[in-house]
């Protein structure tokens, strides 16, 4: 027994001695800056591809003229950088190269940043994979035609600070365990949205400017996902719960088991005035709104709605709470 | 009084070649930081006092200022001063010239002298330095101010260095260096390099490229535009149809147009091990894993060893004995596992209130699958450990438990080695493959039997427990067919038959 305990004592201790060799043998980093612009030579549209995994990431419209100009800082010794251009296929390829990440030894050193500015003015089909990164996209004043985004354990904040200067035709987000957060959305002006999220808390504004109806099919997972509409757009919201909850704060639930299943057809179905006015009478008694002041009362009766936001989709073992509170600008 | 005065003139020389500059670097607010940084960095060099006088000269400072190639080439030369600090001789003075020809180019001005070297052993009194006069008035010394800086339009047009367009060996390998950097997608090929400083007027067709130093171009190029170890200068009027990269520099667009991508880098130039290719560091790094991998593994065995014993035992007797059973119920166990979590989490919506436990049954099945792998893996690792030292048994020194510990340290060793060399090996293309292929299958076997092991041994323990149940008496936990089969990994087992002992007939007296 002593024998043995003798030899496993050993074992373990060369083992232990072994990797600590081999972990403290590449433990200085090797810190690289890669900087890439290109001019704008045409407005034809531009696939933009960016992939990142641990680091922080900001995305926003040009300040100057270029097609694109990227800022990528990496650690050599972790990561293969990607920034290329193919001028044929108009493909724009950032961020780490797929699979070449390797996990820091400690979470301190991460240190990588990816900075990525966009042509204001050329078509967009922009698609996004964040690992675990702490990403900042300010989409607004681009023009975006599809977008598509992928996040993992991420943080991200997606922006659409002004109008997306095209109508975009489809806008599909995938969160995973992550904290996300759309603001602007209206902005974006995209009339079908899809939003799929995962064990994560995620938040939807749909502030900004309106300019036409829009269809947002949610789904969510595990996880809780508030969407933020601005009292003056009518909400119609047929998605449905599994094991989970769709609150609505301003529509009144129709059935008392509409916790899990909000399918209305009198409300979601019809899109006219009567429906409206009664949608928000209803809103009207279930929260009651504080007295209004003199100075403030401006309008006598309801808002008309001119928008809609069509809900649609599930809450799985999961929450989805519709808020109006989100600012209007028409 | 003379004599005096001469003995303390070279002391005076030196305190002021040592304390002005160094002084009025500390006030100017125009020293470029880059040159901040190679002061403080070549402060005890041998070209520290070179660095210093140089850079604390005004005139040298409104240079940088005002002409960005002039400021482009100090600090390229300031970088390989650095660079050579500690290398080669040969190449310390080629940097040093070369430094010494920039500040001439910036201000016109040489500083090559032996003075200005900072050489203190000069027995002259009257010093004179570039930007700095000194004149010895009685006991005193007083640095005046140096003066202007004769304007840039002025400045006359210094020849390319000596060694200016030949590519030495190191410069080639650092051209190769650069071309395998993952932030270059492409240079130029070698023979588009130029050695040092390059101007590119007119009408270039092809590529133009040049290493250590800056690339400044106010004609035309149709092809790419490269600099390595130096910054590329887009003069205005300059059109560039091609990329323009900078390879441990930047390329300053000051009014030209370049056609393609504009593409720099700083920080270290070339592969690092880990990106330049998929083979010596991931090798490493998969070494590394299954190192981690077979301590781990070490550590839950050992761990199982002492708290769980039991099933551990019952699982490498199953092992030993019905190896085929084995592998037949670890087959069934691994295509029933999805559909069983399947059933009970239906069985559990259907009961409306297990819909609750919904996430618990999940997280709870798989703790007990990834409980079952880890016991029969162990089992088998034990197993073979024991068919290792079998022929030692009889004379075995070895208490039990120190016995089961030894085999299962081996047959993790065995089992975790396989994946150890598999890794080392792991870059060779064939061997790699064959090895990587081996290893995944004898470990899917070895789950697949520890897995059914244990089943089989619960079932086991169950068949037993019912004929006790029945009987009243101690059954015996194997089989009565199966306790001396052969098998592959045991071999016979040695055991005595079992038998049921004998009934008491009454208190022996």
């Amino acid at each position: 027994m002593r024998r043995a305990a003798r030899t496993t004592a050993g074992a373990l201790a060369a083992l232990a001695a072994m990797s600590l060799a081999t972990s403290t043998a590449g433990a200085q980093q090797d810190m690289r800056t890669l900087r890439v612009t290109h001019s704008v030579n045409d407005s034809l549209p531009m696939h933009v591809d960016i992939t990142y995994g641990v680091g922080t990431l900001t995305l926003q419209p040009a300040t100057r003229s270029v097609l694109y100009d990227v800022r990528l800082i990496y650690s050599a010794d972790r990561t293969a950088p990607q920034a290329t251009f193919n001028p044929t296929s108009r493909t724009l390829q950032l961020g780490i190269k797929d699979g070449s990440y390797d996990f820091p030894s400690n979470s301190r050193d991460s240190g990588g940043a990816l900075q990525v500015q966009l042509a204001r003015g050329v078509p967009l089909d922009l698609s996004l994979k964040i690992g675990a990164a702490e990403a900042t996209l300010q989409l607004g004043g681009l023009a975006i035609r599809n977008l598509t985004l992928k996040g993992g354990a991420t943080q991200t904040t997606l922006r659409f600070d002004s109008l997306n200067t095209i109508p975009m035709q489809s806008l599909d987000l995938k969160v995973g365990a992550a904290e996300f957060q759309a603001h602007g959305l209206a902005n974006a002006r995209a009339t079908h949205m899809r939003v799929e999220g995962a064990a994560g808390d995620i938040e939807l504004w749909f502030d900004g400017t309106w300019t036409g109806d829009v269809t947002l099919d949610s789904k969510i997972l595990f996880g809780e996902m508030k969407i933020h509409v601005p009292p003056d757009v009518q909400v119609l919201s047929t998605a449905k719960a599994v094991l989970g909850n769709v609150d609505d704060n301003a529509v009144e639930h129709s059935t008392p088991a509409a916790d899990s299943d909000m399918s209305d057809s009198d409300s979601s179905d019809s899109n006219d005035d009567d429906s409206d006015s009664s949608a928000t009478a209803k809103a009207a008694a279930v929260h009651p709104q504080p007295k209004p002041q003199p100075k403030v009362q401006v309008q006598p009766g309801p808002q008309p709605h001119r928008y809609t936001l069509r809900i649609t989709g599930t809450a799985a073992v999961g929450s989805l709470e519709i808020l109006h509170d989100a600012a209007t600008s028409h | 009084m003379a004599r005096p005065f001469v003995r303390l003139a070279p002391l005076a020389a030196l305190a002021a070649l040592l304390g002005a500059p160094l002084a009025a670097a500390a006030q100017s607010p125009n020293v470029d930081s880059l040159v901040e940084q190679a002061l403080t960095k070549n402060a005890g060099a041998q070209d520290g006092l070179l660095i210093a006088r140089a850079m604390t000269d005004t005139g040298v400072q409104r240079a940088m200022e005002s002409d960005p190639k002039a400021r482009s080439e100090i600090r390229t030369a300031v970088h390989q001063l650095e660079r050579h600090r500690d290398g080669d001789t040969g190449e310390q003075a080629r940097a040093r010239e070369r430094f010494v020809a920039a500040i001439k180019q910036a201000t016109g001005r040489d500083i090559s002298g032996p003075t200005q070297y900072g050489m203190i052993h000069t027995p002259r009194i009257d010093v004179h330095v570039p930007g700095i006069n000194i004149h010895m008035d009685g006991d005193s010394v007083r640095v005046p101010a140096p003066p202007a800086p004769p304007a840039p339009p002025g400045v006359p047009a210094v020849p390319p260095l000596p060694a200016g367009l030949v590519l030495t060996d190191s410069l080639k390998a650092l051209v190769e260096r650069a071309r395998h950097d993952p932030g270059v997608a492409t240079l130029p090929p070698i023979e588009d390099f130029t050695a040092g400083p390059r101007d590119v007027t007119g009408v270039n067709h092809g590529s133009v490229a040049t290493v250590e130093g800056p690339l400044t171009v106010s004609g035309v190029v149709d092809g790419d535009v490269a600099a390595v170890e130096g910054d590329v200068i887009i003069l205005p009027g300059a059109v560039v149809h091609g990329n323009a990269t900078a390879v441990g520099g930047e390329v300053h667009q000051g009014g030209g147009i370049v056609q393609g991508e504009i593409r720099s880098t700083s920080g270290k130039i070339g592969p690092v091990a880990h990106v330049m290719a998929h083979t010596p560091r991931t090798a490493r790094h998969e070494f590394r894993l299954s190192l981690a991998c077979l301590a781990l593994m070490l550590i839950i065995g050992i761990g199982i060893l002492t708290f769980a014993s039991e099933p551990l035992d019952a699982a490498a007797q199953a092992v030993s004995d019905q190896f085929g059973r084995a592998l037949g119920y670890g087959i069934i166990g691994a295509l029933a596992v999805v559909p069983l979590l399947v059933v009970l989490l239906v069985a559990a919506i259907l009961t409306l209130i297990g819909i609750l436990f919904t996430p618990v049954i999940v997280v709870a099945y798989s703790l007990v699958v990834l409980g079952i792998i880890l016991v029969g893996f162990f089992a088998v690792a034990e197993t073979t450990g024991r068919a290792v030292y079998r022929r030692r048994q009889a004379m075995d020194p070895l208490s039990e438990r120190g016995a089961k510990l030894r085999a299962i340290v081996t047959g993790i060793a065995i089992y975790g080695g396989m994946w150890v060399i598999a890794a080392i090996l792991g870059g060779l293309p064939v061997v790699g493959v064959v090895l990587h292929v081996l290893a995944s299958a004898i470990t899917t076997i070895i789950i697949l039997v520890g897995c059914g092991a244990v089943l089989v041994s619960r079932r086991d323990a169950r068949t037993v427990a019912t004929i006790r149940a029945q009987t009243g008496a101690p059954a015996s936990p194997v089989p009565d067919l199966l306790w001396q089969t052969p098998t592959p990994v045991g071999g016979v087992a040695a055991a005595r038959r079992p038998t049921p002992p004998p009934p008491t007939s009454g208190p022996v007296t």
